[in-house]
């Protein structure tokens, strides 16, 4: 049994930056956008100018460098495999490099290049999203950018909401869930050691109180807030506003700019 | 809004938060697998809160990993996981919640059952993911798949224990009379 002590706070990364500063609905539309035009990037010079795009981004966000690389980590060996692949496998091209059964051909090494860059493209980008803008801000902003769908029964207040009250007890449930652990080994529980069947039975008293006390919570939870006058998201005010700024506009101008550009060079 | 609406939306918003947990823990059976947990989060929360609220609070699970709170396995968070080739593994959970949602929430749940649904959740969640390592790392369908495949036996032997253990939970919290009302609390046979 393995867990980590520490309570992680998410990916964001304050500073005070351009991309910091942007709305967290324009910077949604933005990336989702962005993620399309690195799909449609089909050209070495296109393809070249979606990375600068992206370089230029991480450079004006003042992130440090390493803390956007890690953004890769997920998604590390499956690109390690996925150019293994193409490097071993991909026989068009001229021939480059054989050993016995080994053959290296020149397009596999294109392709393995480009599929693996793209990879890493499309994960830097979209993790510059979660890098400028807290977790609150992006609740906000896709709340605001679902409420449209309101009128066809999406409860976008619903969903934010439900967001809001799950990452509030995150936390609260990885000290509780290390507590019952420590209180069950105390009692000479070992999730560790023994038969298969032991340490699956070992599971169940960890994982009925985790489950028994969220529904207790649930309940005490949706009387407190009904005993408050909450009535869902009706006519409700906010404490933080979202506002479409100058800055917004420029991202919206880069936008169509990135577009047109990719547009341009494209095959 | 009816109180049972609101007190249904709090605890898919806290089961959103026990998969998040589990995602984090992880228990070796048999010595090279490693057990995470998370799928078998998915699996017993839509087996308890069935395919409405179950639904809801999967997909509240990877919206709350992709705004960028370490929700997902190893404390892994953000669009980029989503938006990677193994992306589609997670928003393969969604659909599969909603399938195996509406398969449990019909007649009784026993062993056989609570196992042939896991097979049907686990099969959308690979076709998912497939999908999505396909197009996201240019491969052709035959690597793809030939990568997922040596995920599939580790897979099976978890929802083996997930359709044992989820059956377990559940009759353990009918016997504490907390299954809400709407579930009805005689489907359990195990």
């Amino acid at each position: 049994m393995s867990f980590l002590n520490s309570i992680p706070i998410g990916q964001f990364v304050p500073r005070q930056s351009f991309l910091h500063q942007c709305d967290p609905r324009s910077k949604l539309l933005f990336v989702l956008f962005f993620i399309i035009f690195i799909f449609m990037a089909n050209t070495l010079a296109a393809f070249l100018f979606v990375a600068a795009v992206t370089l230029l981004g991480i450079a004006v966000s003042r992130i440090p460098v390493i803390y956007v690389l890690r953004g890769l980590k997920p998604a590390l060996w499956i690109i390690v495999l996925t150019v293994i692949l193409q490097v071993f496998t991909n026989k068009e091209g001229a021939l480059l490099f054989s050993w016995k059964f080994i053959e290296i051909h020149e397009k596999g090494l294109q392709d393995a290049a480009f599929v693996s860059a793209r990879i890493i493209l499309l994960m830097l980008s979209a993790s510059l999203l979660t890098l400028t803008t807290s977790p609150i801000q992006l609740t906000d902003g896709l709340e605001s950018l679902f409420s449209p769908f309101r009128k066809f029964g999406f409860p976008a207040h619903e969903l934010a909401l439900m967001m809001s009250i799950s990452l509030r007890f995150i936390p609260t449930l990885l000290e509780e869930t290390d507590k019952i652990a420590k209180a069950q080994m105390s009692r000479g529980a070992s999730f560790s050691s023994g038969s298969i069947i032991k340490r699956i039975n070992g599971i169940l008293p960890l994982i009925v109180p985790l489950f028994v006390q969220s529904f207790r919570r649930a309940e005490e939870l949706a009387f407190a807030m009904e005993a408050r006058g909450y009535r869902g998201g009706e006519g409700r005010t906010k404490y933080r506003q979202l506002r479409f700024g100058k800055r917004d506009a420029m991202l919206l101008l880069i936008t169509i700019g990135i577009a047109v550009t990719v547009w341009l060079l494209r095959a | 809004m009816g109180k049972t609406s609101l007190k249904m939306m709090i605890l898919s918003a806290l089961f959103c938060a026990i998969i998040a947990v589990c995602a984090q823990i992880s228990i070796t059976f048999l010595p090279p697998v490693p057990f995470t947990m998370q799928n078998f989060a998915v699996a017993l929360t839509v087996v308890i809160l069935g395919r409405r609220y179950g639904t809801l609070a999967i997909l509240l699970y990877i919206l709350v990993g992709a705004i960028g709170v370490p929700v997902f396995a190893k404390f892994n968070a953000g669009l980029p996981v989503l938006v990677g080739p193994t992306g589609g593994y997670l928003i393969g959970y969604i659909v599969s919640a909603f399938v195996m949602g509406t398969m449990i929430d019909r007649g009784k749940l026993t062993f056989m059952k609570a196992f042939i649904v896991n097979i049907v959740g686990l099969a959308i969640i690979h076709v998912a993911g497939v999908i999505q390592l396909k197009l996201v790392g240019s491969m052709t369908w035959d690597k793809a798949i030939g990568i997922d495949i040596t995920f599939i036996l580790p897979d099976l032997i978890k929802i083996i224990l997930a359709s044992y253990i989820g059956i377990q939970v559940r009759r353990r919290l009918a016997l504490a009379g907390l299954l809400p009302n709407s579930l009805n609390n005689e489907k359990i046979v195990a």
